[in-house]
């Protein structure tokens, strides 16, 4: 990291403000607003249609926005054509190109630069040792597994030490095992380059293990910019909510007092904080934080219910919970941790009150 | 049939080995179609070529090959059609370019100009430039009342008009297999190139162009092959000035009933036009 003087970690590298693409009629970017700051690697996380592609765009240069800036180390760029950004940009098909071998492609960005061939030819030895694709130099990208044209997409994105690294999906194609150890590759890298990185997927695994923190979207805006155990524990709304992570949401009003909630079967929930009186809000309870126990009498009978369904899945089960007043849970736990329950058991589901997270509905 | 002989040409090198394996596989459905070619297409040719060497002699080949006549017809022949190709590459490249980049609506739109001539005889097609090209044709009539020129400049019987109409006929052979060939570039690799740096120019010569050269070979050795075997424009648009070889061969076989001769001329020219395909799929290869 002291080898960038680029990256003071904290400082603003890039900030959108206000940022509108309208396409046709269906409008993707509706004041997106948005602070990048130097060194991080930040994930914008969000559906198919939320935006995030189109974002990532306006600040690549392929697309320009209708209204809002895009600064990049505090010069304006919303305009600048896309070869004068000095961006890497790793897409998600890796777009390398055929024709070159593997050397080619990586010091394509020197080349089109002028910079001198011997100089060249190191710069691109060193940054394929740091991919570990040294003797790979040859080859022609077709001739390579999915996750060596990755990494060859990933030198080829920093060889020419840009200010902003972009990685638009770029784990898609790969197996699951793959995809994992790329990751945590790609985190590793970034960190010790201490290059400041947006990182676009609608993988919200994907988003809280790689980010430094998390760009929630929905139709267009950012909804919730946060490190991933902040957007994961404190969601600010119900979007936010459902789409990271499994979650139990219940809708609920706010009683007068203001510290519980009623849900829709009648049952009352304690709030871990005060919020307004009458207001419409969703309980969030994850499924790791419930707990499941034999039902006792004397205990509230409105989280009694029957197990309809259990998946082992390795480390964990998975059990459905039909509860007798209507609505149903999903309630995950350790493997190997009694009580085990079957299909058709009695339960009783419990929590504690830290649990609870209540948010717009 | 274009765009089976253009698929054919840009398939790349795996194509000719599975051609082979596929007959070899299946003899029986597959004789079908052999027999067909075998005696409608590789008799004739061998027996028109038997006619070069009747009485065991050579002395056909000797006259094709080394009277200086004939030569230069060979020579004139070879020059016009590297022309015509050349030409047909530039005017075709940049059709095949907005074709493969415009909006459907405009690509579809395009290929229907070009594809609408094909339902033309060419012979209509040759007639009609003797009225565009001739002294009193459209083209002298508008540039004198502009008063640009004088006098009409001669463009029919000789070698301009000859160049013009092979080229109208000519260049949907040069569009075709290269459109095919860009229209599946991946478009962001352009953005990539872009995003490393390169500007619209660097992005272009180095990678866009490089990946339809395929397309353009293609199109090269068709246009190439068809326009030194051309027979009906030279005819007409060069008013016997401009002697092509496939004339010279139809004045043998017309005027002289010379078929040994026009045999011999034939084969010289099918030997030419199989070298230049072997040398461009040779190009290819290399580059894939």
């Amino acid at each position: 990291m002291d080898a960038r003087p680029l990256s003071t970690p904290g400082r603003v590298a890039l900030s959108l403000v206000g940022v509108v693409k309208q396409y046709d009629r269906v409008q993707a970017l509706r004041g997106a607003d948005l602070e990048v700051r130097s060194g991080e690697l930040l994930t914008i996380l969000g559906p198919s249609g939320s935006g995030k592609t189109t974002l990532l765009k306006c600040v690549a240069g392929f697309e320009i926005p209708e209204a809002g800036t895009v600064e990049l180390g505090g010069r304006d760029i919303t305009e600048l054509a896309p070869n004068r950004r000095d961006i890497g940009m790793v897409f998600q098909n890796y777009a390398l190109f055929p024709h070159m071998s593997v050397t080619a492609n990586v010091g394509f960005a020197l080349r089109v630069r002028r910079v001198p061939r011997t100089q060249i030819r190191q710069r691109v030895q060193a940054i394929l040792a740091l991919v570990g694709l040294e003797e790979m130099g040859d080859r022609l990208p077709r001739q390579l597994s999915g996750g060596q044209q990755q990494r060859v997409a990933l030198a080829r994105a920093l060889v020419f030490n840009p200010g902003l690294l972009l990685l638009d999906e770029p784990f898609g194609a790969l197996d699951r095992k793959l995809r994992e150890q790329m990751q945590l590759e790609v985190r590793r890298l970034q960190q010790r380059l201490g290059i400041t990185t947006i990182f676009v997927t609608h993988d919200q695994e994907e988003a809280l293990v790689i980010s430094d923190r998390i760009a929630v979207m929905d139709l267009g805006v950012i909804e919730q910019l946060g490190g991933p155990r902040d957007v994961y524990a404190r969601p600010v709304n119900r979007f936010v909510a459902d789409f990271i992570g499994e979650s139990n949401l219940l809708h609920a009003r706010v009683t007068v007092a203001g510290d519980a909630a009623v849900l829709d079967s009648g049952a009352t929930i304690a709030l871990p904080e005060i919020r307004k009186p009458g207001e419409e809000v969703g309980l969030l309870i994850r499924p790791e934080r419930l707990e499941l126990r034999p039902p006792a009498p004397g205990e509230d009978a409105s989280f009694a219910g029957e197990v309809a369904e259990v998946v082992y899945l390795g480390n964990t089960l998975k059990y459905t919970v039909r509860l007798d007043l209507g609505s149903t849970l999903l309630v995950r736990r350790p493997f190997g941790q009694p009580p085990v329950f079957d299909v058709g058991q009695r339960v009783q589901a419990r929590w504690s009150a830290d649990d609870v997270h209540a948010v717009r509905w | 049939m274009v765009a089976t002989a253009a698929a054919t040409l840009g398939g790349g090198r795996s194509r000719p080995r599975r051609v082979l394996r596929a007959h070899a596989g299946t003899l029986g459905s597959g004789s079908v179609p052999v027999l067909f070619l075998a005696a409608l297409f590789v008799y004739p040719v061998a027996r028109l070529m038997l006619f070069s060497v009747e009485g065991g002699s050579l002395k056909h080949f000797e006259r094709a090959l080394l009277d200086g006549l004939h030569v230069r017809v060979f020579i004139d022949t070879l020059r016009i059609a590297s022309l015509v190709t050349l030409l047909s590459f530039l005017l075709g490249y940049p059709v095949a370019y907005f074709l493969a980049s415009a909006p459907r609506a405009w690509a579809t739109a395009g290929l229907l100009f070009l594809i609408v001539p094909f339902w033309t005889s060419v012979l209509i097609r040759t007639y009609a430039w003797t009225v565009v090209l001739g002294r009193n044709g459209v083209i002298n009539r508008s540039l004198i009342g502009l008063g640009v020129i004088e006098e009409p400049i001669a463009m029919l019987n000789n070698e301009i008009g000859v160049l013009v109409g092979m080229v109208h006929v000519l260049v949907p052979y040069m569009v075709f297999p290269i459109f095919s060939v860009m229209r599946r570039i991946d478009p962001s690799l352009a953005q990539a190139a872009e995003g490393l740096g390169a500007s619209g120019w660097q992005s272009f010569s180095r990678v866009y162009f490089p990946l339809s050269l395929p397309g353009v070979l293609a199109g090269t050795t068709l246009v190439f092959i068809l326009s030194v075997g051309f027979f009906i424009t030279p005819a007409i648009l060069g008013g016997g000035r401009v002697i092509m070889i496939a004339v010279l061969i139809e004045r043998q076989v017309h005027e002289f009933s010379n078929w040994g001769f026009a045999a011999a001329l034939s084969a010289v020219l099918l030997a030419a036009s199989l070298a230049a395909y072997g040398a461009l799929s040779l190009a290819l290869r290399d580059r894939r």
